[in-house]
């Protein structure tokens, strides 16, 4: 604690502090790695399948990233990725938009569709409607690549491993920071846009439930193939609805039912057994003050000064 | 079955045996056996706590404590040893060479510095040591009620007759002479070999009484301390000489124009020296109340310890030691007093001895009815109880019936000691656990207790200046020997408490801690006189700007302007009638109202005691810059103190905008209930938002809104306060998550287009919210509807049944449409009855932020704890400041045991006794499944709704280290608080404990006025027209950046910040992190290839590329990262 007090420090200002900024250092020593893959004798590195690609955001940038990229395949086949035609790039920055990613397999072939996503998924993530439209899937760290033709993505995979590449130039500049900050700002919802989508999904909505009610209706009171009527919220003999609380309260009637059926401190061994039951619950309540206590005690909390 | 069981039995005899040997019925049978000590001692036990003790718990805490302070037998044996010891050396020392008094050359060779005050310096009359004729060990040790940890034993040595001369009582002859015998004993204690160290002390702080502490080694090398004191012979002065009314301190002799004066029996005409005589009386008549009271206290251990249980009381309060404390002599005398009175009988039990006196205590007035010892029949001389009182002090008469026993106890510290007493009655008769705590384990300290603290420090020109202006103080000076301060505090209260009327509750000057120096040394040092004074204040008066005196024509007007000067004015009042009054701010301000009293002890001390105000240390205000915000222009009528009024602006605005919205009629549904949960709306909005101005130069218009410009200034940071509209239920909502959403977007148009048309207010329509400007505040109205909630926490299992299960999402929801209207609703309520609540709970969420912990505790949770505070004040009263707020908010975060006990808030006092017993029980069921802090209110008996997840365990401790150490800083600075004192310290966390600090860039920083050193001017538009275009709302990047390092990189740091204008961002490595892992898609994020010994690829972290993602993610925004450990 004495320690601790001599760190509050009186106000410094920024200035003396600026000249120490960390010495950032980029040391690359995957060369000799890319050299100890044996099964690779081309310069590109290919480890269970992924190929590694070394990127760094800008020119200005100190440190490479380390981006994965693999052909897509998955046992559901997507409309959106198409097999043989989607990359899979993992560990893109978290800063990175489609026009970066363009930019970087700009070479390889015609790039179709671009979709970013904060983890791996076997098919695209809905944007849901709930979800407010404000907030950006940010955060996103794997990338979807569809290219127009399979080779865009042997293309991307075989691309060198120790050459410099950048995920922005001048025309392709880095969305982020304050800038992006703004742009978000500037995003201003349509409120014609907004009140259409919502009215479209409503009357979807219901135009769903009628058709359920329509059906409910229809089914009322007609037998299924084995001869069950269902129970409905609707019609003459109304079934309550089957909530975990409306279930609780049947069994606890079942419960009491069967309690009052019961003698109570009719044996003597029973009596005994509830006279004992209360004096251990006493006992019960004494020894968890006993303990707390003691606990109080071992963190000294009764020594008042 | 019996049947069965026997024959088992006979049959196998064998299979007993092992039976037994096993464990599950040994376990039950030992079950059985301590059932049966249970029904013997432990039932009748129990009924006897339940009809004598408080409670169980109560009881078996109070043992434990007493079982801590007890002094050991060890302990009480070595004592003994040294107690005869001393007596054998002392009895049979060699009788000294006579001196005169003023003669000190024989001490100077011995090197032995007289431990009194000797002015004037010459006085007659001879000194030759005598060996005392008698030594006894005094009350607490012959009683067996000393407490742990300092314990001293005390030895009264009875000094023979002869050792006086007859005229010793007078011209303090007799305390010269008294401090002389002890240096002569400290002189011959030296020379032996097992003295280790010699001290002096003043006796209960009298400054005319030292006492000598010798240090022994015992035998088992320990060392004990003895205090030494000396008494008369009962028979060596007469008491009727030391009568309360008379003279013992010639005024010739003291002003030392002549020598003694010569008519010595003329001491009718001359003014009275009651505390003189009271000191002098107090040793001649001490063994003879020492006797009385061991004889009464003795024998009986439910007095002892409840003597004990009071004393611990009374230090947990200052009170016990120091100059004019309730010592514990007198403590002791009162405990004898009740029992005389049959208040207290010695076979009550400690808990009941206590009880009583506390009770009586709280009762009693020791100067209209003052409590005696005094049983026999009255004698000639014997002072009346008129003649007590007018000493100015408390009366207790003792058992000669001369003595004044309280004659060194101010009225003020009295009134102090019952206030406490009722304090501690009322929190002994809330059923809660923590009343063992309010009463004997809290420290009350001067700074917590009080709400306003000042000092006064004088030095020695202005004291004198100061005690030519106040009348009859020169006749006191010569009284107690020239120790002023002892005077001066008491005039001071007296004055004050005139002043302060109704504004103070209780009003008290500090008892200093007794000090003790070395026999060689010299004690006094006046250059400074310093006093250190407290006020509870009264809330509900004591922010009145004005005191109305009587009507101008009454005959006490005249009084009152000579009271208060030329303060006071006549004013016509409202009703027409004239009256002189004072009016002492004529700001609206609530920050210059909480002021008052500190213009009133300014103004109060310069006229009555030519106190200069620069001589007055007032500690009330000092961290009010922290709330404060400058404005721009500083003409403009708006005014901002600490922000109250921005909050009382907000609040308006908002009334329009309900009522507004309330009357919307194209809405198909009635709106329920419209409840504001921005922190604003209940008074906890540390900064609250300013009406907006924008300078339009600055900004971009996207279809009627303004949205922030590349190049130029950031805008000024607009919040938006969130309002919940609940629409009423109905069969028609639809039940499905989505359709809700959709449902309710419709419905937010409807409403933005109604409120722009008909309102005509400036309206922003999103998909999820309203915005709309009002007096230049955003409200963001939410439509709700408990259907989405109902929908959102119900869950289809397989079997079709229907479940309710809280999500993420449906618990968040919660807080939003339930919890967090209804924690509004009643910390309104609160902030209504304590206009200083909102201040305090807003200084309380400062300083949270300013340690960058802000996100890490939910702002509710600080809101419950101050909530907590002034709910449940013990052991204080309701807190008055926002200083004594914060104080006892730093002393709840770190002293309370957050692992053992949940933080009970009861809020609007729904809490029934039931929950009291039932909500612990439940916490110590779950404590493992509970986060690291739990805050239980009558709605959530759980206490997991706003502590949950966060703080985790190791964020509570570093939190709770910095609360103490905050708490031990402020306290330090606000009771010695010199001139530069930076008020600010603990607002400034240190830095080094992170791994990096990204600083922001200036420009950046909209908020960088409200930041802790930050003094920037925030511009402000008197007109509230925002034109056109909607502001630009919510928008603000250094948050928005610190929320997205968190989300990004959350998993590999901790990130901290101060959304208050912080201009620095902390970050920690988790070091789990760091670990390399398997090469497995899931592992790629941030970590790049390496190849181990195995040949294994693994994957290993980049903290470079992670920096590199910081400073691309901060562009714009970042100035630097930098290393604090490598500044070091």
């Amino acid at each position: 604690h004495n320690h601790y007090h001599c760190l509050y420090h009186s106000y410094q200002s920024n200035s003396s502090l600026l000249n120490h900024t960390v010495q950032y250092q980029c040391e690359t020593n995957l060369k000799i790695m890319a050299s100890q893959n044996k099964m690779d004798n081309k310069s590109n590195l290919i480890i269970q399948g992924y190929s590694v690609l070394q990127v760094k955001a800008s020119d200005k940038s100190r440190a490479y990233r380390f981006l994965y990229l693999k052909e897509h395949s998955s046992a559901h086949q997507t409309v959106e990725w198409p097999q043989g035609r989607t990359l899979e790039v993992h560990n893109i920055p978290p800063f990175c938009t489609q026009d970066n990613l363009r930019k970087l397999f700009r070479d390889c072939g015609e790039i179709m569709r671009i979709y970013l996503q904060p983890k791996a998924t076997a098919m695209p993530l809905k944007a849901s409607l709930s979800v407010s439209s404000g907030t950006h899937i940010k955060n996103v760290s794997v990338a979807y690549v569809v290219f127009r033709k399979p080779n865009g993505v042997k293309n991307a995979c075989s691309l060198t491993y120790d050459k410099e590449r950048f995920l922005s130039d001048k025309d392709t500049p880095l969305m982020s920071g304050l800038r992006a900050y703004m742009h978000e700002y500037k995003d201003i919802p349509d409120v014609k846009i907004m009140e259409d989508q919502a009215e479209k999904y409503l009357a979807e909505y219901y135009k769903k439930k009628d058709e359920e009610a329509q059906q409910e209706k229809d089914m009322e009171g007609v037998p299924d193939e084995d001869g069950f009527i269902k129970v409905t919220r609707h019609g003459k003999n109304k079934g309550s609805k089957r909530t975990e609380e409306n279930e609780r309260k049947a069994k606890e009637k079942l419960r009491m039912k069967k309690k009052k059926t019961e003698l109570k401190d009719f044996y003597t061994s029973q009596f005994r057994e509830t006279k004992r039951k209360h004096i251990l619950e006493l006992q019960a309540k004494f020894e968890e003050d006993k303990r707390k206590i003691k606990e109080m005690k071992a963190s000294r909390k009764f020594r008042p000064y | 079955m019996m049947k069965r069981k026997i024959i088992t039995e006979v049959e196998e005899p064998a299979k007993k045996k092992i039976m037994t040997d096993d464990t599950g019925p040994k376990g039950r049978k030992k079950g059985k056996l301590s059932d049966r000590e249970f029904n013997m001692e432990e039932i009748s036990k129990l009924k006897e706590t339940e009809a004598l003790y408080h409670s169980s718990l109560f009881r078996l805490q109070v043992s434990e404590l007493l079982r801590e302070i007890t002094v050991k037998q060890k302990l009480r044996s070595r004592l003994e040893e040294a107690c005869t010891f001393i007596t054998e050396t002392l009895k049979n020392l060699p009788s000294g060479k006579e001196h005169k008094i003023t003669d000190k050359k024989w001490l100077k060779s011995k090197g032995i510095q007289i431990p009194i005050l000797e002015r004037p310096a010459h006085v007659k009359g001879t000194f030759q040591f005598e060996p005392p004729v008698d030594v006894c060990v005094s009350g607490s040790f012959v009683i067996d009620a000393m407490v742990m940890p300092d314990v001293v034993a005390d030895l009264i040595l009875v000094v023979p007759k002869g050792f006086f001369q007859p005229k010793d009582y007078l011209n303090q002859r007799y305390t010269r002479k008294r401090a002389l015998y002890l240096c002569s004993l400290a002189s011959h204690l030296d020379k032996l070999k097992r003295v280790q160290d010699l001290k002096f002390k003043n006796f209960m702080g009298n400054p005319h009484k030292p006492v000598l502490l010798v240090k022994l080694n015992s035998e088992d090398d320990k060392t004990v301390t003895l205090c030494l004191q000396v008494v008369p012979e009962t028979d060596t002065f007469k008491e009727s000489r030391f009568h309360v009314s008379k003279n013992n301190i010639r005024p010739g002799w003291f002003s030392e124009n002549s020598e003694e004066n010569q008519n010595d029996d003329g001491t009718e005409a001359l003014p009275a020296t009651p505390y003189y005589n009271s000191s002098v009386l107090h040793d001649l008549c001490l063994v003879r109340n020492k006797q009385f009271i061991e004889k009464i206290l003795g024998g009986s251990e439910g007095v002892r310890d409840g003597v004990k249980l009071l004393k611990v009381w009374l230090t947990q309060r200052e009170l016990l030691k120091g100059l004019g404390a309730f010592s514990s002599f007198l403590l002791s005398c009162y405990v004898a007093y009740l029992i005389m009175s049959k208040k207290v009988n010695k076979l009550m039990n400690y808990y009941q001895v206590f009880r009583t006196t506390i009770l009586f205590l709280s009762k009693s007035d020791w100067i209209l009815e003052p409590p005696s010892l005094f049983e026999d029949k009255p004698q000639k001389m014997q002072p009346s109880l008129d003649e007590f009182r007018e000493s100015g002090s408390c009366v207790f008469v003792d058992r000669s019936g001369f003595y004044n026993l309280a004659y060194m106890l101010p009225p003020h510290v009295f009134s102090r000691v019952k206030h406490e007493a009722e304090l501690s009655l009322d929190a002994l008769e809330q059923h809660q656990q923590s009343s063992f705590d309010a009463l004997f384990m809290a420290h009350v300290s001067f700074a917590r207790k009080f709400d306003h603290v000042f000092h006064i420090s004088l030095k020695g020109s202005q004291l004198n200046d100061t005690l030519e202006k106040i009348d009859g103080l020169q006749q006191k000076v010569m009284d107690v020997g020239g120790h002023v301060s002892l005077i001066l505090s008491q005039h001071v209260v007296t004055v004050l408490s005139e002043a302060l009327g109704k504004r103070a509750k209780l009003l008290q000057c500090k008892i200093d801690k007794p000090k003790e120096w070395s026999k060689c040394d010299d004690p006094h040092d006046d250059k400074e006189t310093r006093l250190t004074f407290g006020i509870c204040i009264d809330t509900a008066n004591a922010f009145n700007i004005l005191d109305k005196g009587p009507s101008a024509e009454a005959v006490e007007s005249r009084e009152f302007r000579a009271f208060w000067g030329d303060k006071s004015e006549m004013r016509r009042f409202k009703d027409g009638t004239i009256h002189e009054a004072v009016l002492w701010t004529d700001s609206t301000c609530q920050r210059d109202r909480r002021l008052v009293c500190r213009s009133i002890v300014q103004h109060v001390l310069q006229r009555h005691c030519s106190i200069p105000a620069k001589s007055i240390q007032y500690m009330e205000g000092k961290l009010d810059p922290l709330l404060h915000v400058n404005l721009l222009p500083k003409e403009s009528s708006l005014l901002y103190g600490t922000g109250e009024e921005q909050s009382l602006a907000v609040h308006h605005a908002f009334d329009h905008i309900s009522r507004a919205v309330r009357t919307l009629s194209s809405l198909p549904l009635s709106i329920h209930s419209i409840q504001g949960v921005h922190p604003v709306f209940r008074h906890a909005s540390v900064f609250p938002p300013l009406p907006v101005t924008q300078a339009s130069s600055d900004v971009d218009v996207v279809s009627g809104h303004a949205v922030p410009k590349e190049g130029k200034s950031l805008p000024q940071y607009i919040p938006a306060l969130k309002v919940i509209c609940m629409l009423e239920g109905s069969g028609k909502w639809p039940e499905e998550i989505e359709a809700i959403v959709c449902l309710k977007t419709l419905l937010h148009i409807k409403m933005g287009a109604e409120l722009r048309e008909r309102h005509s207010m400036s309206t922003s329509v999103h998909k999820d919210y309203v915005d709309v400007v009002k007096d230049g505040f955003v409200f963001r109205l939410v439509i709700s509807n408990t259907r989405e909630l109902a929908v959102l926490r119900t869950v289809k299992t397989e079997s079709g049944m229907i479940k309710f299960k809280d999500t993420e999402r449906s618990s968040a929801l919660e807080k939003e449409i339930v919890d967090l209207p209804r924690l509004t609703h009643l910390l309104h309520g609160i902030q209504q009855e304590n206009p200083v609540f909102s201040v305090t709970v807003r200084l309380c969420k400062r300083w949270i932020a300013s340690q960058m912990v802000c996100g890490l505790v939910s702002e509710e949770a600080v809101e419950l704890m101050v909530a907590y505070i002034f709910t449940s004040p013990h052991p204080y009263a309701v807190p008055g400041s926002p200083n004594t707020g914060l104080l006892r908010f730093l002393y709840l975060l770190s002293s309370f045991n957050w692992k053992a006990d949940p933080l009970m808030v009861n809020l609007n006092k729904d809490f029934t006794d039931e929950d009291y017993a039932s909500i612990p029980k439940e916490f110590q069921k779950n404590r493992t499944s509970l986060p690291s802090m739990c805050i239980c209110t009558p709605t959530d008996k759980q206490g997991t709704k706003w502590t949950k997840p966060l703080p985790t365990e190791p964020l509570l401790k570093r939190l709770i280290i910095l609360a103490h150490e905050s708490m031990t800083a402020l306290e330090c600075q606000i009771l010695k608080s010199v001139d530069v004192t930076d008020f600010k310290m603990i607002f400034r966390p240190p830095l080094c404990h992170f791994d990096l600090v990204i600083h922001l860039l200036k420009k950046a920083n909209v908020l960088h006025h409200q930041s802790v050193d930050g003094n920037e001017c925030v511009e402000i538009s008197e007109s509230k027209d925002t034109g056109k275009k909607f502001p630009v709302v919510n928008f603000c990047v250094a948050e928005k950046f610190f929320q997205d390092l968190q989300t990004t990189f959350g998993d590999l740091a901790m990130f901290f910040y101060d959304p208050f204008g912080g201009n620095v961002i902390g970050l920690v490595w988790k070091p789990q992190a760091f670990e390399d892992k398997d090469f497995k898609p899931v592992n790629f994020r941030f970590r790049r290839p390496v190849i181990n010994d195995t040949e294994k690829p693994n994957l290993e972290i980049i903290k470079d590329s992670i920096l590199d993602d910081i400073r691309v993610m901060g562009g714009g925004i970042v100035q630097s990262i930098v290393s604090p450990k490598s500044l070091q």
